[in-house]
């Protein structure tokens, strides 16, 4: 037996029991183990003495073997937890208000911050889910005429093919051309004007990464008159069926067929449309003269794509945009025209003239950015303020339970427990905000966010990241507070022992100036914001634009009817009035003529922005003539040899009388110079919008009715809804394949101002959102502070003080920071305000009263919330705050 | 009643403790008893048991010698205390007493 070889039982029962037993009982018992094990083995083999060694370790591990201190991490502090926990409970309803107000205040902080975050996180994403996303390029524009400059988001048709052959580099050179046009189902009948409809080059989707749910991209736009639809379109045409093979009618003339179907456009992108056709099918819809190369270095504008996969190409390229023109256009063409590279994901952050969606500024942004953190800094500084003048309070508390033998970790975990605890609640909280406000977000800023969106797993990183830092913090600012006094000091309490925790005195009162001057800034921007809207709004446009309805004929055949169709509409009750106009401001780009001034001894040459118009435009618009006659019928000439200038023009040409004037227009009707004398001027009267300077028009009677687009319709206020449903009978009676569009042209004019509107509301929301916070800071300090100075205003009190001595006391601090703060803010604001005004051609001054309103609100604000606190303090009986020491 | 109380099994080890004198380790005393007694006894019982015996005084115990078998651990010798031994002492005396209370016609 004693020569046996010695044979290792199962290492891992043997480690166990190793683990759990007592120390001071392992080495006999293993001994005993592997006796007994060695001699199984010698007896019946390993298996069997295995299966012994652990059945004896299984039944070692009982009481009396275990050393139970090896498991008191699951006992003691599962206890201490529920403990904790009891007490963070105890905590929150003894002390209600505060709980309330310090969690409401860092919520109101944490969701304001997370609604930002969001919106911010999807304009970054804008156009990114394309595949290489940075290695696409947009070309635009930049058309001098006449020394008027503009930069243009589109190009011409020719470009496109003319880049690909200097620039071999370029992949995917692509245009498309977006057109308002009538898209019919032949086989029911359904018929709908549609905004969104792209021509587009074969390769749109090569360059493009848009999901195909049918259809295969590389090929879906190979034929002439194929067409892909979104998705939501296509059900809308097709109902359930099967889209693919099935035709569309567009203008009543061109049938195309449906090649692909795609998923929705996500909303993140700058291409936005519902169907795309081929290319050469535009010749079709508008006629060969469309993709004509020597008339389409103006119209129709086309939006040009290239994908440049090298960057060090790309940029060799950008720094020979400059001299392209001069190089591969007509020296005339290359004076006015010159093109620019863009990247494709700075389209959404550039204000260009003709784009489709809306930019957004990007400086807005990081302005956006700077807010959202400066708000949720804020509120977390107050929160850890708020603990702070709290957790003095619970010195004694805390000393009390350090008596009874708590140790620093002990209290540190209450502490943090607590601390986690009101967090938890808070970031709860924070997300029903975030919930309930996010649609209205959503309308304001026309999105569609949403809390799940994708790639808004590290916003809830970071939020945590945040509320864990946070809740660390809380709990060791009052965990140190407390361990600096002696143990006896901290359980007498008293004057000594409040006093002592000043120090950060100037940065809370840092914290406080820097709440409000943002808050006043905020105040003085949404002031000013909404005035100058204001001012928009009241602004004498030259033309009276209310009540004014705006019918876009887009059709040959109403345009050949059209005295038919004006007079028809004349007869519907409450119609006022009716004329018509070649263009609109929100048409993309107006008629541009070569116009020659000659009279009075001289001749000026200039291309000017013309209006065609019908001849009771001017009186229809309500506009005012300054000099001379508006166009009238009684002259028979006027159809054919009158025009009207601006006073833009007027000014431009340095016309001081009306005698002997005379315009040449070149190539108005097929080729043919209009020629005739200027009858009038006209008061100025805005085109664009308010952005824009006053710029020299041209206005002249369209030689043929094909010029008229759209017709403008004066009506009488009262019963707007009947008068619109007379004039779509009408519009229906003439032409059945054409659906009867229709808008108000003051509500047109309100549009260009939607960033504007959008931001005023923003900034009233971040105001608020300031406000709240900041009062909850103050209150905090105030509370803090009354704390501190309870006994002085006791006695005070008795020595008879009034409640406004008092009030008057505690407030005056506060007053004197608010006031620093709004010192400080006004010239900021004015500076911001000033700057953000001068996008404005015409604009408002900067008022003093806003900046005196914002800061008497401010004021107020704030001595109201010292008023609350202070009236609790005033009102304590005196006697309750004395006695005790 | 007697100071002294000692379990059922208790006293079958104090017992084999004491037959053992001087060679009562671990598994001489699993051997003894599962010989003697024909009792299968696990070594997390029976070491609860001598130690609950040594807290209460009836045994003590020292370290022995280690041998290669027992992975080099040494033994755990464990005595009789005189405490102990006046515990048995008494418990025999206490079971004497009974049996000889016990009137002949009971057993037979």
């Amino acid at each position: 037996m004693q020569n046996l070889k010695i044979k290792d039982p199962p290492q891992w029962a043997l480690r166990f029991f190793r683990w759990f037993c007592r120390p001071e009982m392992v080495e006999d018992i293993e001994g005993d183990l592997m006796e007994r094990y060695q001699h199984k083995v010698s007896l019946g083999g390993a298996v069997g003495a295995n299966r012994y060694f652990i059945r004896q370790v299984v039944l070692l591990f009982r009481p009396g073997i275990i050393d139970f201190q090896k498991f008191s991490f699951l006992q003691n502090n599962n206890g201490m937890l529920k403990k904790n926990l009891q007490f963070a409970g105890r905590q929150l309803f003894q002390a209600k208000n505060y709980a309330v107000i310090n969690i409401f205040g860092l919520a109101v902080g944490i969701a304001a911050c997370l609604v930002i975050l969001l919106y911010i996180n999807e304009e970054w994403s804008y156009d990114a889910f394309h595949e290489n996303p940075e290695s696409i390029y947009r070309f635009t524009t930049i058309e001098n005429e006449d020394g008027i400059v503009r930069h243009l988001a589109n190009a011409y048709p020719p470009l496109a093919p003319l880049l690909g052959s200097v620039f071999p580099e370029m992949e995917h050179v692509c245009r498309y051309f977006p057109l308002s046009i009538s898209v019919k189902n032949p086989e029911n009948n359904m018929l709908n004007q549609e905004g969104s409809f792209f021509f587009a080059d074969s390769i749109f989707f090569d360059l493009f990464s848009f999901n195909f749910l049918q259809g295969i991209p590389a090929r879906a736009l190979d034929q002439p008159n194929a067409v892909v639809l979104t998705k939501a379109t296509a059900q809308r045409y097709f109902k359930n069926e099967n889209p693919i093979g099935k035709s569309l009618v567009l203008e009543g003339n061109t049938s195309v067929e449906v090649t692909g179907v795609i998923e929705a456009i996500p909303a993140n992108s700058s291409l936005q449309f519902d169907f795309v056709a081929a290319m050469p099918t535009i010749r079709q819809v508008m006629g060969d003269w469309a993709l004509h190369p020597q008339h389409s270095w103006h119209y129709p504008p086309m939006y040009t794509f290239a994908k440049i996969p090298n960057k060090a190409d790309a940029e060799r390229i950008a720094s020979r945009m400059k001299d392209f023109s001069k190089n591969n256009l007509s020296p005339r063409l290359a004076e006015q025209k010159t093109f620019e590279m863009q990247p494709l994901q700075k389209i959404h952050f550039d204000t260009l003239e003709g784009d489709l969606e809306p930019a957004t500024s990007s400086s807005i942004l990081y302005i956006l950015l700077a807010v959202a953190f400066l708000i949720l800094a804020i509120a977390c500084s107050n929160y850890i303020n708020l603990a702070l003048s709290k957790s003095i309070q619970r010195f004694r508390e805390i000393g009390m339970r350090k008596v009874l033998g708590a140790g620093k970790k002990d209290i540190f975990a209450q502490l943090s427990v607590e601390s986690f605890v009101y967090l938890f609640i808070a970031l709860a909280l924070a997300i029903i905000i975030v919930l309930v406000t996010l649609p209205s977000f959503n309308r304001i800023m026309g999105r569609e966010l949403s809390i799940l969106g994708n790639g808004n797993w590290y916003l809830a990183a970071g939020t945590i990241l945040v509320l864990g830092v946070m809740g660390f913090l809380n709990a060791i600012f009052p965990f140190l507070a407390t361990s600096r006094f002696k143990l006896i000091n901290v359980i007498k309490g008293g004057q000594s022992l409040t006093s002592s925790v000043k120090g950060s005195g100037v940065i809370k009162n840092g914290f406080v100036i820097f709440q409000f001057i943002i808050a006043v800034v905020l105040l003085i921007a949404t002031f000013t914001i909404q005035e100058q809207l204001r001012f928009i709004h009241q602004k004498n446009l030259g033309l009276q634009a209310e009540q004014v309805m705006i019918v876009p004929i887009r059709d040959d055949s109403i345009q050949n009817n059209f005295r038919t169709i004006k007079e028809q509409f004349l007869t519907v009750p409450g119609v006022t009035s009716v004329s018509a106009i070649s263009n609109f401001p929100w048409d993309r780009g107006y008629y541009n003529f070569q116009t020659t001034v000659s009279g009075q001894g001289k001749s000026i040459e200039s291309n000017l922005q013309t209006l065609l118009v019908e001849e009771d435009f001017i009186n229809t618009m309500q506009m005012e003539m300054m000099d001379g006659r508006s166009f009238s019928k009684e002259f028979g000439s006027d159809g054919s040899n009158a025009f009207i200038l601006n006073e833009a023009a007027a000014k431009k040409f340095n016309i001081q009388s009306l005698e002997g004037l005379r315009i040449n227009m070149d190539g108005v009707v097929s080729g043919d110079d209009k020629i005739g004398e200027v009858i009038g001027i006209v008061k100025d009267f805005h085109l664009r919008s308010l952005h824009h300077q006053m710029e020299p028009v041209v206005l002249t009677v369209a030689p043929v009715s094909y010029f008229l687009d759209n017709f403008v319709i004066r009506l009488q206020t009262d019963d707007l809804e009947q008068y619109i449903s007379q004039i779509s009978k009408v519009w229906q009676s003439e032409i059945s394949d054409r659906p009867f569009e229709y808008f108000f042209l003051d509500e047109a004019f309100q549009e260009f101002y939607l960033k504007e509107s959008r931001l005023a509301k923003i900034f009233s929301f971040f105001a608020i959102v300031a406000f709240i916070i900041a009062a909850l800071g103050m209150f905090a300090l105030v509370a803090y502070l009354s704390e501190r100075r309870m006994k002085e205003m006791s006695i005070r009190k008795i020595l008879g003080a009034t409640l406004f001595n008092i009030i008057g006391l505690l407030s005056r601090d506060f007053v004197r920071l608010v006031l620093i703060a709004i010192l400080i803010a006004s010239p900021l604001a004015w500076i911001g305000m000033n700057r953000w005004l001068k996008d404005f051609a015409f604009r408002i001054d900067l008022q003093w009263w806003v900046f005196v309103g914002a800061g008497l609100i401010t004021l107020a604000i704030a001595i109201g919330t010292v008023s609350i606190q202070g009236m609790k303090t005033a009102r304590v009986n005196p006697v309750d705050n004395i006695k005790q020491e | 009643m007697s100071k002294y109380r000692l379990g059922e099994f208790e006293e079958v080890v104090l017992l084999t403790v004491a037959i053992l004198y001087g060679e009562a380790y671990g598994v001489a005393i699993l051997n003894e008893m599962e010989s003697r007694l024909n009792r299968e006894v696990s070594i997390g019982s029976l070491r609860t048991v001598l130690s609950r015996l040594e807290k209460k005084g009836y045994l003590s115990s020292e370290f022995g010698e280690s041998t290669a078998m027992r992975g080099g651990k040494r033994k755990r010798f464990f005595k009789v205390t005189k405490y102990g031994q006046k515990a048995l002492h008494e418990t025999k005396e206490q079971r004497q007493q009974l049996w000889d209370a016990i009137p002949k016609i009971a057993l037979e």
